[in-house]
């Protein structure tokens, strides 16, 4: 009941959120069905009549269907970047295997008396495929685009991933902000809208198929009405999808303006509220307009957007660009590490790093409080000691990093009882529920406070530092140099105990990032 | 009009067709039948190039049809299949009117031909609008023509067309092929397996055996004159008593009746009767061998002449050679006659059917079909 009150709640206050991120996944997932019928169903077809193609086709349809859609994703953002671009790919090479594979059979699948009838009464090949094999494939083939449509939609709720938007924005950000009734408000929609898509298929199914072969008792005036309704339906449907996609060209053309940047972030709570942050106090100061891209996954996808111009701007961590950009083996030396980054990055990428912020969001280790007093736990040194009788819950990424758990365990000869991978929010899950001993945390996480959980010192120095660096396009910097002292003046107001309360405002309390952000900004008197 | 030169087809390794030689003349209506495998439907889709020979020639008013571009030739050659042969996801309308649309006609022609040819196989233009699942399998057969009519082409193929449909059906679709062949004069090949369809149909029956002709001959000369044992076999015993009329007056007549000059007295008359132990006598003019007149016993005995020319029936009831038995049989019922003599257009006689004769001949098939029995 408290669950539905809550969900509720979360709707109405977001409803023109949930409405417009709607929109636009419906947006995209007709743009990337167009596309896969415009293109599975021609090769269908095509390897139909070139039996020796089909093989090959159908095995690399079959390959990338069975590739995950995160992997997909993955490869596809250092050749296509980030956005709407990589995530309609995405959803178009999911899409052709059931259209290709639908639209080969059905083609193939016409009785043999019927073709030779139609080619001994003198039709050429072309007339025999436009005029009675798609007539009568067409049941087919649409049933094959009706299954590949309700997977897009599902689907496309990856493109939330990297910042194309639609309802997975709500799902995966609520996933990493632990916000249930977010997830919902993703969720819900998303499926309403497969039913729907599903809903309208159909009756393009029906109405395709040819009225002699429908299986119908029915008298056939009654099935001529029926068929006028569906098609009545299918307009009404035709016009919203057409006029939304005609609203938003207006749209955007109107709020196109000379002066635009974009600003990027990853994906969890501290980079949401940062690049809130970032976005509005160049807004407000300046007359430059920002597109905000939140939840844009993880540092590769962030990284290679802004190489690839796709954002101008995202804070990222010295460390993790030491190490995982710049494949630098750790360092614990702080200044070592900026200034190898800051040089580096100019020279080889063109991306100017701008000064470090004060909070260094590094690797910790964190226990239960129980935890803490039951072994006497204070250090990481205190830990080795009883380490074989726990149980580590870490991020993959910790799990496989050198700076991580590889390095941990040379530097203070550590070895858990049982390592599990876990990620974001269900980490703390986890430890609270007492299925995991030891995680894995940011130093700056707000979940650290919400569960009350006991950082355990690096008194070896084993962490390299991770300070947050705002990194900007040299040519944005160059273009726009006032928002390079702008976006400086964070450096001095923020340190790791005002980061772990901004994101302590949105796990906890379950605040709009956008919100804290801003209240922070109006606090320090760097915006009106 | 069609004609098959040395025709061969391997399917790989298989013969399927081995010298075949025939031709086809215009107007005729050709039935290729033989048993399955025969090579009879690789035959009729040679015609129209659904299936090219291996080697050999086949010209259409001469002209080699391998010269002829497929699509023009098949639009100008007729083809009917069973029912399955119509588009399931077009009305009657659209199947009939596909080809001259696609041929770029007058939209009214092609309206007022469609109405036309639909009313030719005799359905209604109220069907125009229906689609074929919602015909029974008879008028999809009709439509099946109609379409095949619908460029008007000197040739039709027609591939076991009524196989799928009932007997009772079946028979009415033949009875309007005959009548429609009648009308229209269509240069037709058909395949069928069922030789009763064959003989009722065709003006020729070729008839194949495991890719040769066996025999390519008139509907009669196979069933009277089967070429050999296989044809006798196929056409089955007794097949003729399902077309008695192929039974002709000279098939059952007796050859050589008893005559009598018709200048003999009626002494001499009445000593043949006697002799010969008949109630008629065929009174003859010896010289030309004409049939002057029939003479009954019953005549002879209260005569009072002694010449027959007074009492010989002069405008006696005869049959030609070449007249059907049920016709005779009709002949014999009207007149109420015992008997009846057989004669050329020149009145000579040829021979003579009594009552009796016709009992031996009908008699015949089940004494054929008894001895088949024991």
């Amino acid at each position: 009941m408290e669950l539905l009150q809550g969900f509720i709640n979360y709707v109405i206050n977001n409803v023109d959120q949930i409405i417009s991120l709607s929109l636009d996944h419906i947006r995209l997932t007709a743009v990337a069905v167009v596309i896969a019928v415009v293109l599975g169903v021609p090769i269908g077809i095509i390897i139909s009549y070139y039996k020796k193609a089909s093989k090959p086709v159908m095995g690399v349809a079959n390959v990338v269907q069975a590739i995950p859609s995160m992997a997909l994703l993955g490869l596809s953002i250092p050749l296509l970047g980030i956005g709407v671009l990589p995530a309609v790919t995405m959803v178009v090479l999911y899409s052709l295997l059931p259209i290709i594979k639908n639209s080969y059979t059905g083609i193939l699948n016409i009785n043999k008396d019927t073709l030779e009838a139609a080619k001994a009464i003198g039709l050429t090949k072309m007339q025999i495929l436009i005029k009675v094999r798609i007539p009568l494939a067409l049941p087919v083939i649409m049933a094959g685009v009706r299954v590949s449509a309700v997977t897009a939609v599902g689907l496309m709720t990856m493109a939330g991933y990297i910042g194309a938007g639609g309802l997975g924005f709500l799902v995966f950000s609520g996933i990493s902000t632990t916000n249930n009734y977010q997830i919902l408000a993703g969720a819900i929609p998303a499926c309403i809208l497969a039913l729907l898509v599903d809903y309208i298929f159909g009756l393009i199914e029906d109405l395709v198929t040819p009225i002699a072969l429908q299986e119908s008792s029915t008298r056939s005036n009654v099935r001529f009405k029926k068929r006028r309704n569906k098609k009545a339906i299918l307009a009404v449907t035709v016009v919203v999808i057409t006029s939304l996609f005609v609203f938003n060209g207006v749209k955007n053309n109107m709020n196109k303006s000379d002066k635009q940047i974009t600003v990027g972030g990853k994906d969890y709570t501290e980079q949401y509220i940062m690049t809130y942050m970032m976005s509005e106090l160049i807004e407000e100061n300046t007359d430059i307009q920002v597109v905000r891209k939140v939840n844009l996954g993880g540092t590769q996808v962030c990284f290679n957007a802004i190489n690839k111009d796709e954002i101008d701007i995202y804070l990222d961590y010295t460390g993790t660009i030491y190490g995982d950009t710049l494949s630098y083996p750790p360092n614990s030396d702080m200044d070592e590490v900026y200034n190898t980054v800051k040089n580096e990055l100019k020279e080889r990428y063109g991306i100017d790093v701008l000064k470090q912020l004060g909070f260094n969001n590094t690797y910790a280790l964190a226990v239960t409080q129980e935890t803490a007093e039951k072994y006497n736990l204070a250090t990481i040194s205190d830990l080795t000691k009883v380490a074989k009788e726990l149980r580590l819950g870490a991020s993959l990424e910790f799990l496989n990093r050198d700076d991580g758990l590889i390095g941990l365990e040379k530097m203070y000869n550590i070895e858990f009882g049982e390592e599990v991978g876990l990620n974001g929010a269900n980490k703390y899950l986890a430890i609270a529920n007492g299925e995991t001993d030891v995680i894995d945390a940011f130093g700056t996480d707000g979940l650290l406070k919400k569960y009350d959980l006991v950082v355990l010192e690096d008194d070896k120095n084993f962490f390299p530092p991770y300070y947050a660096v705002p990194l900007v396009i040299e040519e944005t910097a160059e273009e726009y140099p006032e928002i390079v002292p702008l976006l400086e003046e964070l450096a001095d107001i923020l340190d790791d105990d005002t980061m772990i309360s901004l994101n302590y405002q949105v796990d906890e309390l379950q605040r709009d990032p956008a919100e804290v952000a801003h209240e922070f900004l109006i606090d320090q008197g760097l915006v009106k | 009009m069609i004609k098959l030169e040395d025709i061969s087809k391997n399917f790989r390794k298989n013969k399927v067709l081995k010298n075949v030689s025939f031709e086809i003349e215009k107007g005729d209506f050709v039935v290729l039948i033989g048993p399955s495998g025969c090579g009879k439907t690789t035959t009729l889709k040679m015609i129209n190039r659904l299936i090219t020979p291996t080697s050999g020639r086949i010209t259409i008013e001469d002209k080699d049809i391998s010269k002829i571009d497929p699509i023009k030739l098949r639009r100008n050659i007729g083809y009917v299949i069973q029912q399955t042969g119509l588009f399931p996801h077009m009305t009657i309308k659209e199947n009939i009117e596909l080809i001259p649309k696609v041929e770029g006609f007058e939209e009214d022609k092609i309206k007022e031909r469609t109405e036309a040819l639909i009313e030719l196989v005799g359905l209604d233009t109220s069907y125009l609008d229906r689609y074929p699942s919602e015909l029974s399998g008879g008028q999809q057969q009709r439509v099946g023509v109609a379409r095949a009519f619908a460029l008007d082409p000197d040739i039709i193929l027609m591939d076991e067309p009524f196989s799928a449909v009932d007997p009772i059906t079946r028979t009415v679709l033949q009875d309007e092929l005959i009548r429609l062949q009648a009308k229209v004069k269509k240069t037709i090949v058909f395949v069928t397996h069922d030789i009763r369809e064959a003989i009722k149909l065709a003006d020729k029956v070729c008839l194949m055996n495991e890719g040769q002709i066996v025999q390519y001959d008139t509907p009669e000369n196979i069933l009277k004159n089967p070429a050999n044992d296989f044809v006798t076999e196929f056409v089955g015993d007794n097949r003729i008593w399902q077309s008695p009329e192929y039974i002709r007056a000279k098939d059952i007549m007796i050859n050589d009746p008893v005559t009598c000059p018709v200048d003999c007295t009626i002494n001499e008359a009445m000593y043949l009767m006697g002799l010969e132990q008949v109630n008629t006598l065929m009174a003859i003019d010896s010289e030309t061998n004409r049939l002057q007149g029939v003479l009954r016993k019953k005549h002879v005995q209260h005569a009072k002449n002694r010449d027959i020319r007074d009492i010989i029936i002069s405008d006696y009831i005869y049959a030609n050679p070449n007249e059907s038995i049920v016709d005779v049989l009709k002949k014999i019922d009207k007149y109420d006659i015992s008997n009846i003599p057989v004669v050329d257009n020149k009145r000579k006689l040829k021979g003579l059917i009594t009552k009796s004769s016709l009992v031996e001949t009908l008699s015949q098939q089940y004494i054929d079909d008894m001895t088949e029995v024991y």
